[in-house]
């Protein structure tokens, strides 16, 4: 039922997706010419290129929800460990 | 004209869900195979970057051909995303690396590829793209169903 969700699964599949979604966002990033490129011409920035900044955007906003994990409490440390949580908080 | 039970709406539901994923697979049949596609094997090759990247762009081209209202509304909130993150310094010097970058131009051949630009042009708001109509005409007139027997099927008055 919708309202009765499968809390380990839904919990391993969400964060499967956030993660996913980071290393795509860096597999794109990756993709960037290096170095600071001279500015395109405007027409070469077209939908295709704000997709891929989009992703990249992304990725950056789900990979900022990560550090916290590192500055948990004792409690946290004695808490059985749930599945996927800990590299989210 | 009696009014329609709840179980009768249900069914046309049911059925136009059917269809729905009849035409799906269609054009899944219909669209050129994306090559080369990695061997196919059991073991630790299976689970290849090859292999995963491919199946990931099958089950993109799946989700794009398959819900193409869903994945057009999709792409036009990821590019308005693109667009507000370019508003940033730090967005509008990756917006013009990747611009520059020879690799971005292969991947958007992929991309290409992968969607069959189906997402790109005119939409109905809320609606399929234009494109995707487009595509999914040439492919039902490419498998036997000509203009003779689409106009025994359309209600009279409909040229």
């Amino acid at each position: 039922m919708l309202s009765d969700p499968q809390t380990a699964f839904a919990e391993a599949t969400f964060v499967n997706g956030l993660l996913g979604l980071a290393c795509l966002a860096q597999a794109v990033r990756a993709l960037a010419a290096p170095g600071r490129a001279p500015s395109a011409p405007a027409g070469k920035a077209d939908d295709f290129i704000h997709l891929l900044l989009a992703v990249i955007s992304l990725g950056e906003s789900i990979e900022r929800l990560a550090p916290a994990a590192e500055h948990r409490g004792p409690s946290a440390e004695s808490s059985p460990p749930t599945y996927g949580l800990g590299w989210l908080r | 004209m009696t009014t329609p039970t709840p179980e009768t709406l249900l069914a046309v539901v049911a059925e136009l869900d059917r269809l729905r994923a009849l035409l799906a697979e269609l054009l899944e049949r219909s669209a050129p195979r994306l090559m080369p596609a990695p061997p196919e094997g059991y073991g630790p090759e299976r689970h290849s970057p090859e292999r995963a990247s491919y199946e990931l762009l099958l089950s993109a081209r799946r989700a794009v051909l398959g819900n193409p209202a869903a994945a057009r509304a999709l792409y036009e909130l990821l590019v308005a995303e693109g667009r507000r993150h370019a508003a940033t310094p730090a967005g509008a010097q990756l917006r013009d690396r990747l611009a520059a970058s020879e690799a971005v131009d292969h991947l958007r051949r992929v991309w290409e590829a992968v969607s069959l630009n189906v997402l790109d042009g005119p939409a109905a708001p809320s609606g399929v793209p234009d494109a995707w109509a487009e595509l999914l005409a040439d492919v039902v007139t490419g498998h036997g169903l000509n203009e003779a027997i689409l106009a025994r099927l359309r209600p009279e008055g409909f040229a």
